[in-house]
């Protein structure tokens, strides 16, 4: 029943928005190397409205490229109210074809997120604010709740990064350690005690969201920083010149695609319409305390 | 030298002491609190750990029941007692006052309904079991203060409302208690 709902969603979806029918060829700068572990990254979507629909669709063309089979969610999942009509038109509806193809999505929690949501079946939380998991042998996401990091969730990340043996270290969360926008900037506090972590046990990459944008951070302290907000939502303009951007975009909504394979992370951004506006590539961090705690 | 911080030692666990020891009446009303909640959970319909959004409202709805009519005559004060108002007090000053906590107001003006609004947000209304709503933004918490801050059980937690401490409850979303203007500096 559910999934006959998900396909009959996915075909209207598919109908209203012009992206998904478009004929052009999409722009694939991933090697789509067979074997490898492909995933998408979204933020701050749960607006429901078309522009949430049109990301949505150019995701579900390069699901069919890519067969990517992870989604992970940078938080504000649901703005403007949780009831399950919202649950259905700011999540399921929009994202209805990749659903309905079995993809599936991890969420972190937002300041517009209640916690209850991590019980909702779709969002892979299990009832816990924070948690990890390890869609491959080699890769572990680290998924934080980056409004209330007290001490027994930091103790928690700390004792899951010890024990992990993942040569890939990936944490989210909402807030920015790192950011050029105007809106909101560099979340200093929190960075203060996550950064020495994320350095100490080996971290490779970090998302975020909560800024309405895209921005490629160059890399600090050996760590790859990605804010990935916009994908529903887009603030016009702000992010600030600094010396942190390698790549910036805030003139469409946005969103991107991660490969992994072996020790190298490809990645793309896409917008809504479907225009490359980053890729590329780099090597993971090598963690000899991690590497070690796991012989 | 030896002398100096063997006396900041002795001088800082007699203040800790001291503190505990002022605070007992709110983590007294903070373990009450938790123990109508625990009782609340058991009495709502049960919710898996995958739930479909109509159980998280059912369970919920059934908290709010539930524990409004074990806290009839809730009200203000009655948690963040007029003892214990100072420590507080103290602690959100050391943390949010003065140039040198800068970068703790704006971790706690972050997602703060205050500053924060998305469109057709409103503000959450201050009054004990009032439903704090799901389309108001949560405060972030600076990681410094909430280590300084009496420890709470699982799902009771402080968020900032403008320049107000709240103790709100992430499971059924009702506000416990608050301290209106407990943080100037916000």
């Amino acid at each position: 029943m559910k999934r006959t709902f998900l396909f009959a969603t996915a075909i209207v979806v598919s109908f209203l928005t012009p992206w998904a029918r478009s004929a052009d060829p999409l722009e694939l700068k991933l090697p789509n190397t067979k074997g490898s572990f492909r995933f998408a990254v979204i933020g701050d979507t749960g607006t429901g409205d078309q522009r949430q629909r049109d990301v949505g669709a150019m995701l579900e063309r390069y699901r069919e490229a890519t067969e990517f089979e992870t989604v992970v969610m940078m938080g504000d999942n649901l703005y403007g109210g949780e009831s399950p009509k919202d649950f259905r038109d700011k999540f399921e509806v929009p994202y209805a074809p990749l659903l309905s193809k079995g993809v599936k999505f991890y969420a972190t929690l937002g300041n517009h997120d209640n916690p209850n949501q991590s019980s909702y079946e779709k969002f892979n939380m299990k009832g816990q604010r924070y948690y990890t998991f390890r869609p491959r042998d080699g890769i572990r996401f680290f998924v934080l709740d980056s409004t209330y990091l007290d001490k027994k969730e930091l103790d928690w990340l700390e004792k899951e990064l010890s024990v992990s043996g993942s040569e890939w270290k990936i944490a989210y969360f909402h807030h920015p350690l790192y950011s050029s926008g105007e809106t909101h900037g560099s979340a200093i506090e929190i960075r203060k005690v996550l950064e020495p972590l994320f350095l100490k046990y080996g971290v490779s990459l970090v998302l975020s969201g909560h800024e309405h944008f895209y921005e490629r951070i160059k890399p600090q302290k050996g760590i790859q920083y990605f804010v990935v907000g916009g994908s529903a939502k887009v603030r016009k303009g702000d992010i600030q010149k600094t010396d942190l951007t390698a790549k910036g975009y805030d003139s469409d909504n946005s969103f991107m695609l991660c490969e992994i394979d072996k020790d190298t992370l490809y990645f793309q951004a896409i917008s809504r319409t479907g225009i490359t506006i980053d890729s590329g590539s780099f090597e993971r961090v090598d963690a000899p305390k991690a590497q070690s705690a796991a012989q | 030298m030896k002398f100096l911080l063997a006396a900041t030692l002795l001088i800082s666990s007699i203040l800790c002491a001291a503190d505990d020891v002022r605070l007992k009446p709110f983590n007294d009303a903070v373990a009450k609190y938790a123990a109508i909640q625990k009782t609340a959970v058991a009495k709502a319909p049960a919710l898996p750990k995958e739930a479909t959004p109509e159980q998280i409202v059912a369970q919920e709805n059934s908290l709010v029941a539930t524990i409004r009519l074990a806290r009839p005559r809730a009200k203000q004060g009655d948690v963040f007692t007029p003892a214990v108002l100072p420590i507080f007090q103290k602690i959100i000053k050391d943390y949010l006052s003065g140039s040198v906590n800068k970068e703790n107001r704006d971790t706690a003006k972050q997602g703060n309904p205050k500053y924060q609004k998305e469109k057709g947000e409103k503000d959450p209304v201050m009054k004990v079991s009032a439903i704090y709503p799901k389309s108001a933004s949560l405060s972030s918490v600076p990681p410094g203060l909430l280590a300084a801050l009496p420890v709470l059980p699982m799902h009771i937690e402080y968020r900032f409302v403008g320049s107000t401490l709240v103790l709100w409850d992430n499971l059924s979303n009702l506000i416990i208690d608050y301290i209106p203007g407990a943080a100037p500096s916000l």
